[in-house]
């Protein structure tokens, strides 16, 4: 396969066409025969009991067809680990935060519900609340979980080598804090969910999502229905960005309505719903210590990273670990201590987002640079110095197969004129670097996998069956055009049929970023398998060696005789004749240590393989103002292989906004108590267009020795790099270090201030 | 997100328009792009039983220069009409740099000037959904007797955040207001209250018709300095017009200068204008000036970003916005 | 509250729909004309998600009354691909890879045509200005912007 007429090429994504011209549909798109609509009621209370609910007024109500409350759920709980059981979907006794779910109805029409909710009279019983976990943490706080001593809800502690040996080796050692605020997601599309029943207790299921079969799974549990009962349909999904993995009250609450009024209903959120009951992202308060040698080696590491987790657990253990991952993923570490908490408090719960980490991820970034100038090394230098290789063995013990990391750093030095403008640009100008490394997919068990299958119609066509999840970054495009590679086929010559829990096999789903290296690995087995049986079938037809044939355009051909081929169509028919029809099969379990968990065993393998990032951010300080502009960003990201670039640079461009402008400069919740203030488009600071930096995008390729002709992931370039290069800038444009993400303008002004006054 | 019920009245004449509002007084609302006041009745901050709808009057949508008489700008002319205008660009550049810093482009295609003006004031504690308010108990603005924002407080300050008032009102332009059977003309500045529960001096059966800026501006130099954390989209957290005129070569002649988002209405910083009158522009007597206008600042924190930030703010964006001013006199 | 009949012209088709006062545009595309190429993102004119073209003009159909579109021109995305062409933005936007998860594309493809029509050789900081009231949070605009400059001049 030497010669690839699409793959590692620039080509149109397979979607693009609905989307472009309206045809996509999403969720809340979507309608059905006799289709209700759902509302839920929301608790006003960040903390409070429930004494009673009395829903008899709103059952009355003309147009309501189904009330749910607590009392409908048995009680279950759901965690995503089966340590992490604390939350009822549909809370019966507790209310822990403004906006949980407490009621809902479903009615005729919108109005109706509206109206319902507003008769559900509930009692409560007002707590005593509790909003930071330093606070929680305390003796005598509120205690939120019965279970949870001082309100802590996960705690991984992780040591590796001898840290205290360690520092007292260092030649110099650095400790400072940084913190950040709570962020969101904010995905374009807000939430919503579509649940269709029939009689024989099928249970239909859409919503945009990341992963349909982890959903399906917990809503058998949940529900109590079995596996092959609960189907979670494809359907187009704005956007996902780590945050519509697990299982949220929305689809288990629209079920129980759908079941209860045996009609389809549909629920969608408004904005500020989307803000507040879904999914936020943590903030963090950062303690780092680090240890290094002369020449800027580091030799011992001290973490202490206190995460505000909110009232529930959601993906925590998996929160709680991967700001230290992605740093031993980044760096040799040969002694290093972490100790993650995850705090529970009264506020919205926060679960894995693309740009996870930023006070952790931009505290380290940013504190090496701090070390580099104390000793007087150049940070590119001080990165090369640390930076992982190939053969390489993480810190709890991944191994590394391929890295292109000192080669992402050095590109990205070279193309952004490091050498030229670090600590030489003017005052207000300045220049900074940022590197991560990231696991490609991470233990989920039999989930963990991806497997597909290809069959082949009468014409030559083909449908590709892959468990593949795409939530806008494009992972449908890129299976397709991986199986039409390797089948000689055109784009459109291959249908695709993803992301439904019933129909396609198994799959992690666009979750930990495992797609292009787990996903697109067994789809391109199956289009493998199936080329073989296609070429053995030809051999015959054409009296040659299976070696001296090849596909292209829609023929098989002989290498040597190119005019010597038949179409597809003609093997595909005759092995129907024959009575072996050609059907591709294939799947991909990474290499992973199963028996790595994240809180009780991290070590072992921790991913098949780990892709690498640098960063180098120009930005523009208004000294007078604070306000921090980026103007140039050069990236160059390892992605193993880039089966389209176009689709490779898009993620880095998006992340740049995400990670960078937004989540470095702008991002941040505002609080009272555990009151959101700007749960609103207008006033929590998406960037917008006029915003962006120019944007040079790298890429490397270090061929990955597993990956799909070398691929491993692109998502999650610049999104979590950005932090440091940004916060390296400003202090190379004005000489002041902001450790409190996001760097506002009125953060910035103060620390000039300061500076000024000293 | 729906919006509550209501009846909606599309007069094709002001005086018809005033009928209207004459015969349903408190219990109607008008409508001009219906881009605040229609996001204000989702969250149910306002539920009128009429929206007297201004868009299709022909005779509220006009731009009218000479020399003599001076600018008249419709009430309903869209921000985007006012800013592509040419003569406002020319000779009013502060108020099409004002109007071109509002929002962004499409929202400026839909708003108007008079519903620029006639903005509610904003708090974080107000503009809100009717379940997020139900959290907590009622403010001032609201009907109740307590402020969340300045705990102890005795009325309410929330910010009077347009962008094109404090340009107006630097220019010293004044507004018609009509009601039906009679019209009055009031300088701009006294459209507004400084109560953050009713900032607006117009009665429910009142329009505001018309702003009129007198000829004398048009050789006026001034800038709008507006501060926001994003490039589009946000209202003001801090806001600055300034506008000076010149005696002689050297000299400043007249200098007014109109402070948003710091107060509960546009304030007008008469004692930074008084320094400048009759001195020449030197680095020193900038900084005074800024240093006055920062002295009637009263952000508090209710928009977002933090107020003693934003109060600083008012000294930068009014030492530039005097330099930007003076430079295009 | 009165029901009213009202005429719309969307794509150039002409609809009689029956709409209650206080519906939004955006809600009779949605709902009545099952148009849902206009996407709710917020509902309060802060995202752009909603974008129609009124009279050639972007504006918010979510802050739009139904009864005011009412002997207007309205385009949706969905009338912009004729006799099976597709129109040359939406082209541009396939070909630069502007679309990722698409929810914003309605819009922006619609904000460019209007926007272009009206200033065919814009500079990229004017096109940027004319997107920078829609959202999107996929692709940091930087293909959406290299789509607006290809299809400069074009149309
Ligand atoms: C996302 C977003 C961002 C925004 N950003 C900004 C910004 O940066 N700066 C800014 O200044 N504004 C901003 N706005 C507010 C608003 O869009 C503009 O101020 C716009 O000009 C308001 O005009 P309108 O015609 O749409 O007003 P409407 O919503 O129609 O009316 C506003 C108010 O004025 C009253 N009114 C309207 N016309 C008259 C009249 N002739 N006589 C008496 N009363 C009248 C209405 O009854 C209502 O109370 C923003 C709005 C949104 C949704
Ligand atoms: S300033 Fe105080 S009284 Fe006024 S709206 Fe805000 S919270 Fe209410
Ligand atoms: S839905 Fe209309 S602007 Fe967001
Ligand atoms: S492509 Fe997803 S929001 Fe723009």
């Amino acid at each position: 396969m030497a010669e690839h007429t699409l793959v590692g090429h620039r080509v149109p994504r397979i979607d693009s066409l609905d989307k472009a011209t309206g045809q996509a549909r999403y969720t809340a798109d979507l309608t059905l025969p006799r289709m209700l609509y759902g509302k839920v009621l929301r608790s006003p209370h960040a903390h409070a009991r429930i004494l009673n609910i009395d829903a008899s007024k709103a059952e009355r109500l003309r147009g309501v067809k189904a009330v749910v409350t607590g009392r409908d759920t048995a009680g279950v709980r759901w965690g995503v680990f089966r340590y992490t059981r604390d939350q009822q979907l549909l809370t019966g006794d507790k209310v822990r935060y403004i906006g949980e779910d407490v009621a809902a109805v479903a009615a005729e029409d919108e109005e109706t519900a509206m109206e319902a909710l507003e008769l559900i009279e509930v009692d409560y019983e007002v707590l005593p609340a509790v909003f930071g976990p330093l606070e929680a943490m305390q003796e005598g706080a509120p205690q939120i979980h019965d279970h949870a001593e001082n309100n802590i809800n996960i705690h991984v502690p992780i040591e590796v080598g001898d840290v205290e040996k360690g520092f007292k080796k260092s030649y110099h050692v650095r400790e400072d804090r940084f913190v950040d605020s709570e962020y969101t997601y904010c995905q374009t599309e807000p939430y919503a969910v579509l649940v269709n029943c029939d009689l024989s207790g099928n249970l239909e299921i859409w919503t945009p999502n990341a992963s349909p079969h982890t959903k399906a799974k917990a809503l058998s549990n949940l529900l109590e229905m079995p596996l092959t009962k609960v189907k979670v349909r494809r359907i187009c999904t704005g956007g996902a960005f780590g945050g519509r993995s697990d299982i949220f009250p929305g689809e288990f609450i629209a079920a129980l309505m759908a079941l209860k009024a045996a009609r389809p209903v549909k629920l969608v959120y408004t904005r500020e719903e989307s803000f507040t009951s879904v999914r936020q992202a943590h903030s963090m308060i950062v303690d780092l210590k680090t240890g290094v040698r002369k020449d800027g080696t580091l030799l011992a590491n001290e973490i202490k990273v206190i995460m505000d987790g909110g009232a529930y657990s959601s993906t925590g253990p998996i929160a709680t670990s991967v700001p230290f991952l992605v740093w031993e993923e980044t760096y040799r570490l040969p002694n290093v201590r972490f100790n993650g908490y995850r705090v529970y408090t009264n506020k919205p719960v926060r679960g894995m987002y693309r740009c996870h980490g930023r006070a952790f991820l931009g505290g380290l970034g940013m504190q090496l640079d701090m070390i580099a100038e104390e000793l007087g090394i150049d940070p590119v230098e001080m990165r090369l110095r640390n930076a992982l290789r190939t053969g390489d063995t993480q810190a709890t013990g991944s191994k590394i197969i391929s890295c292109g990391l000192s080669e992402a750093l050095q590109q990205a030095a070279e193309k952004s004129g490091w050498k030229e403008k670090r600590g030489k640009l003017p005052f207000g100008k300045g220049i900074g670097m940022g590197a991560n490394g990231m696991m490609v997919g991470f233990p989920m068990g039999i989930r963990g996998g991806s497997s597909a299958m290809i069959k082949f119609n009468e014409d030559g066509g083909a449908t590709l069956i892959s468990g593949v999840v795409d939530t806008g970054s494009g992972n449908d495009s890129m299976v397709v055009q991986i199986a039409a590679d390797v089948l000689g086929l055109k784009m459109e010559d291959v249908n695709l049929v993803s992301a439904d829990s019933e129909i396609t096999p198994l799959d992690q789903g666009a979750y930990s970023q495992a797609a292009a290296f787990v996903s697109a690995n067994a789809a391109m087995a199956a289009a493998i398998d199936a080329r073989e049986q296609i070429l053995n079938i030809a051999s015959d037809m054409l009296d040659a060696t299976v070696e001296e044939l090849g596909l292209r355009d829609g023929y098989v051909y002989m290498k040597e005789r190119p005019e010597r081929n038949i179409w597809m169509g003609k093997a595909i028919r005759k092995a129907l004749m024959d009575d072996t029809p050609i059907m591709g099969r294939g799947s991909y379990m990474p290499k992973i240590d199963q028996t790595r968990e994240w809180v009780s065993n991290p070590k072992g393998q921790q991913a098949g393989t780990f892709s690498f990032g640098a960063v180098v951010a120009e930005v523009e300080v208004d000294a007078e103002t604070g306000q921090v502009r980026v103007s140039n960003v050069t990236g160059a990201h390892d992605c193993g292989f880039a089966i389209n670039p176009m689709a490779v640079e898009g993620q880095l461009e998006g992340s740049v906004a995400s990670g960078g402008v937004g989540a470095t400069l702008l991002e941040e919740h505002y609080w009272d108590g555990g009151q959101m203030l700007n749960a609103s488009m207008l006033e929590y600071k998406v960037p917008l267009s006029v915003d962006m930096p120019q944007i040079t995008p790298i890429i490397v390729e270090s061929m990955d020795p597993e990956g799909p002709f070398g691929a491993k992931e692109a998502g999650l370039w610049g999104s979590m790099n950005m932090f440091q290069a940004i916060g390296n800038a400003i202090y190379d444009a004005v000489g002041v270090w902001i450790k409190d993400f996001p760097i506002t303008p009125d953060k910035v002004l103060a620390a000039l201030e300061e500076r000024n006054r000293d | 997100m729906r919006l509550p019920k209501f009846e909606h009245l599309q007069p094709e004449s002001l005086e018809e328009a005033l009928e209207l509002l004459a015969e349903h007084g408190e219990q109607a609302k008008v409508i001009a792009g219906g881009t605040e006041l229609l996001v204000s009745m989702k969250h149910g901050l306002l539920a009128p039983s009429y929206l007297v709808n201004l868009k299709e009057i022909p005779e509220l949508n006009f731009i009218a220069y000479d020399g003599e008489g001076g600018l008249r700008i419709g009430a309903l002319t869209k921000l985007a009409t006012l800013i592509g205008s040419p003569v406002i660009q020319e000779s009013f550049a502060v108020l099409s740099r004002a109007a071109s810093l509002v929002a962004a482009p499409p929202l400026q295609q839909m708003g108007t000037l008079a519903g620029n003006l006639c903005l509610d004031t904003r708090c974080l504690y107000y503009n809100q959904s009717r379940f997020w308010r139900q959290a907590r108990p009622r403010c001032y603005k609201t009907g109740g007797d307590t402020c969340h924002v300045v705990k102890g407080g005795n009325r309410c300050l929330a910010a009077y955040q347009g962008d094109v008032a404090p340009a107006l009102i630097a220019l010293g332009a004044s507004v018609k207001i009509a009601k039906k059977g009679a019209d009055r003309i009031v300088p701009l500045a006294d459209l507004y209250t400084g109560k953050g529960e009713r900032p607006l001096a117009l009665q429910a059966d009142e329009v505001l018709v018309e702003v009129q800026v007198a000829a004398e501006a048009a050789r006026w130099g001034g800038d709008y300095q507006k501060l926001r954390y994003r490039g589009a989209m946000d209202f003001p957290l801090v806001g600055v017009a300034a506008v000076v005129s010149r005696d002689g070569l050297d000299t400043i002649a007249r200098a007014s200068l109109v402070l948003t988002a710091v107060s509960t209405a546009p304030i007008l910083a008469e004692e930074a204008g008084r320094l400048l009158q009759g001195q020449e522009l030197t680095d020193e007597l900038v900084a005074q000036a800024a240093g006055a206008a920062y002295e009637v600042a009263r952000p508090v924190n209710n928009i977002g970003s933090n107020p003693s930030y934003r109060r600083k703010m008012v000294r930068v964006l009014t030492k530039r916005a005097i330099r930007n001013a003076w430079v295009r006199e | 509250m009165e029901k009213r009949l009202i005429h719309l012209s969307v794509n150039g088709d002409e609809y009689d729909v029956v709409v209650r006062p206080n519906q939004t545009l955006l809600e009779v595309l949605r709902e009545d004309l099952e148009l849902t190429g206009a996407k709710e993102g917020c509902g309060e004119g802060a995202c752009g998600t909603c974008t129609v073209l009124l009279e050639g003009k972007p504006v918010r159909s979510c802050l739009t009354l139904a009864v005011e579109a009412q002997g207007k021109q309205i385009e949706t995305v969905e009338g912009l691909a004729s006799d099976g062409e597709l129109h040359p933005v939406q082209k541009a936007f396939i070909e630069h890879g502007a679309i990722q998860c698409g929810f914003c594309t309605p819009a922006m493809i619609l904000t460019t045509k209007a926007f272009l029509e009206e200033n065919p050789n814009p500079s990229e900081g004017e096109a940027r200005r004319a997107i920078s009231g829609v959202v999107c949070r996929c692709t940091g605009y930087a293909k959406i912007v290299a789509a607006m400059m290809a299809t400069a001049g074009e149309l």
